[in-house]
C-alpha cells in the first residue's frame, strides 16, 4: 500500500494550506525591508548644507560593476558646493549595472554616500536608470511609481498605513 | 674576482656584477630589488636628503643611502633586514607627521610614490597626535602649476631640476628647520618653459598641473605612447585620455632624445586635439560661397576630377605630418599626378636643407650627428634659432653637454640667445654677416677651443637671410676636421618630409632629383599668376606661416582650385575650395622623424572626430581615383612600401619601434608589486606587469594602459629607443652640384636701407595648434621688436616705446625692447598676440620710426 507514503508527502502541503500567506498584493500592500537592506544610494549633506561628497572618485574606483561615474571640479569663491577644494561636478550611478554590494559606501572617505532601503528602481528607458546627482542628493524626494496603502514592518508583525516615513527607514 | 670594468657585490644574498661607479640604488633596481626613495631621480645628481633609501652595508657602522653610495667590490648589502626596515618605517612615519590627509582630493592620489611606498614600507600607524603644520593650500604659482606646501616632503627634486637641468631657479626652498618650504622667489611666477617636469617628478601631490586639476584619477585613464607633435626634437610622451578626451601628456623617457624631460608646450599644448573647432567632415564650397558638408567619395571625386588631364598642380605640405603621410604625398605628387612642384618648407620656406648634403657636412639632407653626440663632443658650434624658444629640450641637452660634459660651445648669432649664459664663446656677428663670422671663427679667440669631435648645429634662421651662405661656410669649417652636423628643421614632421622627398630637388632617400621642381615660393607665385590649376595643401597654413603673407593671399586668390587637408578651418583653409579633415597625432598610428632622423612611433589613443582621416589615406584614395591602386590599408602596408623603395629606410624594423627594449630581470623583491606569495600576484617593474587595479595592461597595446609607472626610472629610458634612419650609401653629391633651394635668400647689400630683419619663433605663439590649446593660448606675449641700444638712440626710441615697423608697404606698431643685438639688425617674434610677423618678413629689411 502506498497510502502512508502519499500522506507523508502531502504533509508539507497540508501544513502550508493553513499557514498565513507570504505573498501580498504589491504595490498596494508592501513590506518594509530590514533597516540594513542595501537599496539605492543617497548623497548626504553636511549640517550647513554643503555636500559631503568631494568628487574623489574613490567610490567609482571601488565599484566592481563600474556603475559610478564621477567628474570632479574645483570649488571657486562664489560657487562652493563642498568644503575644501574639490567637489563632484557630475555624479551618476547607473542602476542597470549596480549590484548593490555596498563597496562604494565603504570606500567613501567622507561618508557622503549611503544606501537607503529603497528598492523600487525601475524605468522605461536606460537613461531613466542612470541616476544623476540631482536625484541622488539626500534632499531630493524619493519617488515611487505607485501608491502604497498598507505597509508591513520587516518582520510583518506590525501593519501600518503607508506614507508616513516612506521606505527610508 | 673582478677586472677593471666590473665589480661584484652581494645584494640581499644575490651576487651581481656591476660597472664600478654606478649607484647602489640603480644596480639593486636592475637586480629586482627596489629600494624606496624620494629624492633620487635617475635624471639628476643624487643629493641624499630624504634618507628613505637607507640600506645596511656589512662592515659599515651606520646605514648608508643607496642613492649616493657607489658600488664597490665585495660589498654585502641588505635592504630587508631589521635595521633597514626600521629606517624605512621611521622615515615614513616622520614624513607623514605633517602630511595632510588629502589623498581623496589630491591629483597624485592613485599614482603617488608616497602612498605606494607607505603602503609597502610604512609603519601602518602613527604615534603623532598633535595638530599638523598647515599652510595656505593650492597656491597657483604660475598659469600651469599649483603648489600645495603641506604635501611637500622636501625632496628637492623640483629645486634641483630647475637649477641643474633647466637652469632657471624659479622655485626654491625657503626658510629653515620645521618651517622649510618650497616657494617661488618673492612670489614671482614659476615662469619656466620646463615647469611641467617638476609636476611629473614631484613624488607627492605638492606640485600639480593646473590644466589637469581634478580632471581625472589615474584609474580613469587610458594611455598610449606617442611623440610630441610640436618641434623637431620629437620628445616621446604618453597621451592619456578620459572619456575619449585627451586630458594629459607626460614625458616618456628616452635616454637618446629627451632623457626624462619635455617642455611645457609639449606637455600642456594638447587641448587642440579635442577642440570643438576641429574639422569633422569634408567640406566643399558651394554655389553661394558657403561650405557644405559632403561625403568623402564626393569630395575626393571632385578633387580627382580637377587633378586629371594634365592639370598643373602644386603641392605644399606643412611640417606636422608623419613620415607615412610624407611618403604618400611625395608618391602622389611625383608618381601619380606627375608634378615635381612639391615642397614641405612653409615657415622655413627656402631653407637650404639640401645644401647640408651638398656642402659635405652630412651624407643626407639631415643630421649626421645624434643628439647624444653633443655630450661626447669637444666642440659644439651653434648657428641657428634660439633653441630654448624653438627646440626647448635640445636646449636642455646643449646645456647638459656644456655643464656636465665639458663640451666647448661656440655660439654664432647676431643677437643674444639663451645659450649665451653658458657658452664658452659668443661670436656676435654683424647684421646679415653670419656666414662671414663662421668663416672667421678659425682666426678668432674661439679657435683655441675648436677641437674634435665637433658637432655643428645648424637650423634655418629667418626668412630672407643668407642661409645657403651660412651652410656653405659651416661646410668649410667642418671639412677640415672630424665634424658632424645636427640639422634642426623646425617641426615634428619636417625631417620625415625631407627623408621622403617632399622637396623640389630631393627624392625620397636623399637622392638629388634630375629635374628640380618649384619650391614653396615659386609654387605660390605660380598660383598667384594664374599658372596653376590645383593647389594641394596638406596641413600647410600658408597665409599664417609662409614668410610672405601677401603672396600667400594672392596665391589663394589666383584662380587655382585650392584643396586643403587640415585639422582646423584655418585662414588658408577657409579660403580653399575643398577642405578635407585630418586626424591629429593622438588619433593615429604613425611615426615622426626627429631632427637626428630618429624614427619614433605614435600609437593611436582616440578616435578621430567625425570622419576625419589620416592624410596618407586621403592620398591613397586620390591615387586610386586617378588610376593607381597602391593597395595600402594599414600603417604596415605603408612601411612595406617605404622599405622597398626608400634606400635610407630599408633597414627600419617597424615592429622594433613598438617593442619593449631589453630590460633587466623582472623579479622584484620589494617595491610596488603584490606580495609574491599571493596567488596570481603579478610583478611590477621591467618586463613585468603592474598589479591588477594599478594601471594594468599589456605594454604597447593600443588603448591599453601604458604601464608608465609614475616614478620614472632608469630602465624606462631604454624602453623605446626609436630607430635612426640610415644614410644614403652612395657617394656624396659633389659640392659643385647645383643648389636649387636658395629661395629668397639674397645677400644683403651694404647699401640697402633700413634694418636687417630677423624673425624667430617663441615657444608660445598664436600658431594654429597652440591657439586652440586652452592651457597655453593666454601665455603668448605682446609682440615686440628688439633693437640695439645705439640704433635706438639714433631713432630716439627707448625701451617700452612703440615703434612703427615698415616693410614693403605694410606696417606694424611694436613695443621696443633694447637688447644685445648687432647694430643694424632688429628681431621680431612670430605670431605674438594679434601680430602676424609674416606681414613684415616678405622684405629682408625693415625701417623703424618713432610712433608719433
Ligand atoms: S553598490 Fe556596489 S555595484 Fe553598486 S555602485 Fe556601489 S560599488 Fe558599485
Ligand atoms: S561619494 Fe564619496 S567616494 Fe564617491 S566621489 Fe563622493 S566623496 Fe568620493
Ligand atoms: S614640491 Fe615636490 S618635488 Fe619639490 S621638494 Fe616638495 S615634494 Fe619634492
Ligand atoms: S622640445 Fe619640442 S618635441 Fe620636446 S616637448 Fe617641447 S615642443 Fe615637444
Ligand atoms: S636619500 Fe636616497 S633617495 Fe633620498
Amino acid at each position: 500500500m502506498a497510502l502512508p507514503e502519499i500522506l507523508t508527502g502531502m504533509r508539507v502541503v497540508i501544513r502550508n494550506v493553513f499557514k498565513g500567506k507570504e505573498t501580498m498584493s504589491y504595490p498596494e500592500v508592501r513590506r518594509q525591508p530590514w533597516p540594513r537592506f542595501k537599496g539605492r544610494h543617497v548623497l548626504e549633506r553636511h549640517p550647513d548644507g554643503l555636500e559631503k561628497c568631494i568628487g574623489c572618485e574613490l567610490c567609482a574606483g571601488a565599484c566592481p560593476a563600474d556603475a559610478i561615474y564621477v567628474v570632479g571640479a574645483e570649488n571657486k569663491p562664489g560657487a562652493r558646493f563642498s568644503p575644501g577644494e574639490r567637489y563632484a561636478q557630475i555624479y551618476q550611478i547607473n542602476y542597470l549595472r549596480c549590484i548593490f554590494c555596498g563597496l562604494c559606501v565603504e570606500a567613501c572617505p567622507t561618508e557622503a554616500l549611503l544606501m537607503t532601503t529603497e528598492y523600487e528602481i525601475s524605468g522605461t528607458s536606460r537613461d531613466d536608470l542612470v541616476y544623476t546627482k540631482e536625484q541622488l542628493i539626500v534632499d531630493a524626494p524619493i519617488q515611487r511609481h505607485w501608491d502604497t496603502k498598507i505597509e508591513y514592518s520587516p518582520d510583518r508583525t506590525t501593519k501600518q498605513k503607508a506614507g508616513r516615513d516612506g521606505a527610508s527607514s | 674576482m673582478s677586472d677593471n670594468d666590473s665589480v661584484t657585490l652581494t645584494i640581499n644574498g644575490r651576487e651581481v656584477a656591476a660597472e664600478p661607479g654606478r649607484l647602489l640604488i640603480d644596480v639593486a633596481e636592475e637586480l629586482g630589488v627596489f629600494v624606496p626613495r624620494f629624492c633620487y631621480h635617475p635624471g639628476m645628481k643624487p643629493v641624499a636628503v630624504c634618507r628613505m633609501c637607507l640600506v645596511q652595508i656589512e662592515g659599515q657602522r651606520k646605514l648608508q643611502p643607496a642613492c649616493s653610495t657607489p658600488v664597490a667590490d665585495g660589498m654585502v648589502v641588505n635592504t630587508q633586514e631589521a635595521g633597514a626596515v626600521d629606517a624605512q618605517e621611521g622615515m615614513l612615519e616622520f614624513l607623514l607627521i605633517n602630511h595632510p590627509l588629502d589623498c581623496p582630493i589630491c591629483d597624485r592620489g592613485g599614482e603617488c610614490p608616497l602612498q605606494d611606498q607607505t603602503y609597502k614600507h610604512g609603519p601602518g600607524s602613527s604615534r603623532y597626535v598633535e595638530p599638523k603644520r598647515t599652510y595656505e593650500k593650492a597656491l597657483e604659482i604660475s598659469d600651469l602649476v599649483v603648489l600645495d606646501r603641506e604635501r611637500c616632503v622636501l625632496c628637492w627634486r623640483c629645486v634641483r631640476f630647475s637649477d641643474e637641468i633647466a637652469g632657471d631657479a624659479f622655485i626654491q626652498l625657503v626658510d629653515r628647520g620645521p618651517g622649510t618650504q618650497i616657494l617661488t622667489f618673492n612670489d614671482e611666477p614659476f615662469d619656466s618653459y620646463f615647469s611641467g617636469n617638476t609636476i611629473q617628478i614631484c613624488p607627492v601631490g605638492a606640485l600639480t598641473s593646473k590644466p589637469y586639476r581634478f580632471v581625472a584619477r589615474p584609474w580613469d585613464l587610458k594611455s598610449a605612447p606617442s611623440v610630441c607633435s610640436y618641434c623637431s626634437v620629437g620628445c616621446p610622451i604618453t597621451n592619456e585620455s578620459r572619456d575619449e578626451k585627451l586630458v594629459r601628456c607626460q614625458a616618456l623617457p628616452n635616454e637618446n632624445v629627451n632623457d626624462f624631460w619635455i617642455c611645457d608646450k609639449g606637455r600642456f599644448g594638447y587641448h587642440y586635439v579635442d577642440s570643438d573647432e576641429r574639422l569633422t567632415a569634408p567640406l566643399e564650397r558651394g554655389a553661394n560661397d558657403e561650405f557644405q558638408d559632403v561625403s568623402w567619395d564626393h569630395a575626393l571625386e571632385r578633387v580627382a576630377a580637377k587633378l586629371r588631364d594634365g592639370a598643373r598642380v602644386g603641392v605644399i605640405a606643412g611640417g606636422h605630418l608623419t613620415t607615412e603621410d610624407a611618403w604618400a604625398i611625395g608618391k602622389l605628387a611625383k608618381n601619380v599626378i606627375g608634378t615635381r612642384d612639391v615642397d614641405s618648407r612653409v615657415a622655413d620656406a627656402g631653407a637650404p636643407y639640401a645644401d647640408v648634403m651638398i656642402s659635405g657636412l652630412s651624407p643626407a639632407a639631415g643630421s649626421s650627428a645624434t643628439i647624444n653626440d653633443l655630450a661626447t663632443a669637444r666642440t659644439i658650434v651653434w648657428m641657428g634659432p634660439d633653441p630654448k624658444e624653438a627646440l626647448p629640450v635640445l636646449y636642455l641637452k646643449l646645456r647638459g653637454a656644456v655643464l656636465d660634459h665639458n663640451a666647448k660651445l661656440i655660439v654664432v648669432s647676431p643677437r643674444r640667445l639663451s645659450l649665451d649664459g653658458f657658452a664658452t664663446h659668443v661670436v656676435r656677428s654683424e647684421a646679415g654677416g653670419e656666414a662671414r663670422a663662421v668663416d672667421e671663427l678659425m682666426s678668432s679667440p674661439a679657435a683655441d677651443d675648436i677641437g674634435d669631435p665637433m658637432v655643428i648645429c645648424w637650423g634655418p634662421s629667418s626668412p630672407g637671410r643668407d642661409d645657403a651662405g651660412v651652410v656653405a661656410a659651416l661646410g668649410r669649417l667642418g671639412a677640415a676636421r672630424d665634424a658632424k652636423v645636427l640639422m634642426c628643421p623646425p617641426h615634428s614632421g619636417s625631417q620625415g618630409l625631407l627623408d621622403m622627398g617632399v622637396h623640389p630637388s630631393l627624392d625620397a632617400g636623399h637622392e638629388t632629383a634630375a629635374e628640380p621642381g618649384r619650391d614653396t615660393r615659386a609654387i605660390l607665385q605660380a598660383a598667384a599668376d594664374g599658372r596653376l590649376d590645383v593647389l594641394l595643401l596638406f596641413g600647410a597654413d600658408v597665409i599664417a606661416d609662409f614668410p610672405d603673407a601677401d603672396l600667400a593671399g594672392r596665391a589663394l586668390g589666383g584662380g587655382a582650385h585650392v584643396v586643403t587637408v587640415e585639422l582646423f578651418p584655418t585662414e588658408t583653409a577657409t579660403r580653399s575650395d575643398v577642405l578635407l579633415p585630418s586626424a591629429a597625432f593622438a588619433e593615429r598610428e604613425g611615426t615622426f622623424t626627429n631632427l637626428e632622423r630618429r624614427i619614433q612611433k605614435l600609437e593611436p589613443l582616440l578616435e578621430a572626430p567625425g570622419v576625419a582621416r589620416e592624410p596618407w589615406r586621403i592620398c591613397v584614395a586620390l591615387a586610386r581615383l586617378l588610376g593607381d591602386d597602391w593597395g595600402w590599408h594599414s600603417f604596415v602596408d605603408v612601411w612595406n612600401d617605404i622599405r622597398s623603395n626608400v634606400r635610407t629606410h630599408t633597414e627600419v624594423d617597424i615592429d622594433a619601434l613598438s617593442a619593449r627594449g631589453p630590460t633587466p630581470a623582472p623579479q622584484y623583491e620589494s617595491g610596488y608589486e603584490k606580495d609574491p606569495s599571493h596567488s596570481g600576484g603579478v610583478v611590477a617593474g621591467p618586463g613585468g606587469q603592474y598589479p591588477k587595479g594599478y594601471r594594468s595592461g599589456t605594454p604597447f597595446q593600443t588603448g591599453q594602459n601604458w604601464p608608465l609607472s609614475w616614478e620614472l626610472r632608469g630602465f624606462e629610458a631604454r624602453q623605446r629607443p626609436g630607430i635612426v634612419a640610415g644614410t644614403p650609401n652612395g657617394a656624396r653629391p659633389s659640392p659643385s652640384g647645383s643648389t636649387t633651394s636658395t629661395g629668397s635668400a639674397a645677400p644683403d647689400g651694404e647699401s640697402a636701407d633700413g634694418f636687417v630683419l630677423y624673425a624667430g619663433r617663441m615657444i608660445y605663439d598664436e600658431g594654429t595648434m597652440i591657439s586652440k590649446s586652452t592651457a597655453l593660448r593666454h601665455i603668448a606675449r605682446r609682440p615686440f621688436v628688439e633693437l640695439n641700444e645705439e640704433d635706438a638712440k639714433e631713432l630716439e626710441l627707448s625701451e617700452g616705446d612703440e615703434a612703427v615697423v615698415r616693410a614693403n608697404g605694410t606696417e606694424a606698431r611694436l613695443e621696443v625692447r633694447l637688447a644685445d643685438i648687432a647694430r643694424g639688425a632688429v628681431f621680431i617674434p612670430y605670431d605674438q598676440k594679434g601680430f602676424r610677423a609674416n606681414t613684415l618678413t616678405s622684405a629682408p629689411r625693415v625701417t623703424l620710426a618713432r610712433d608719433l
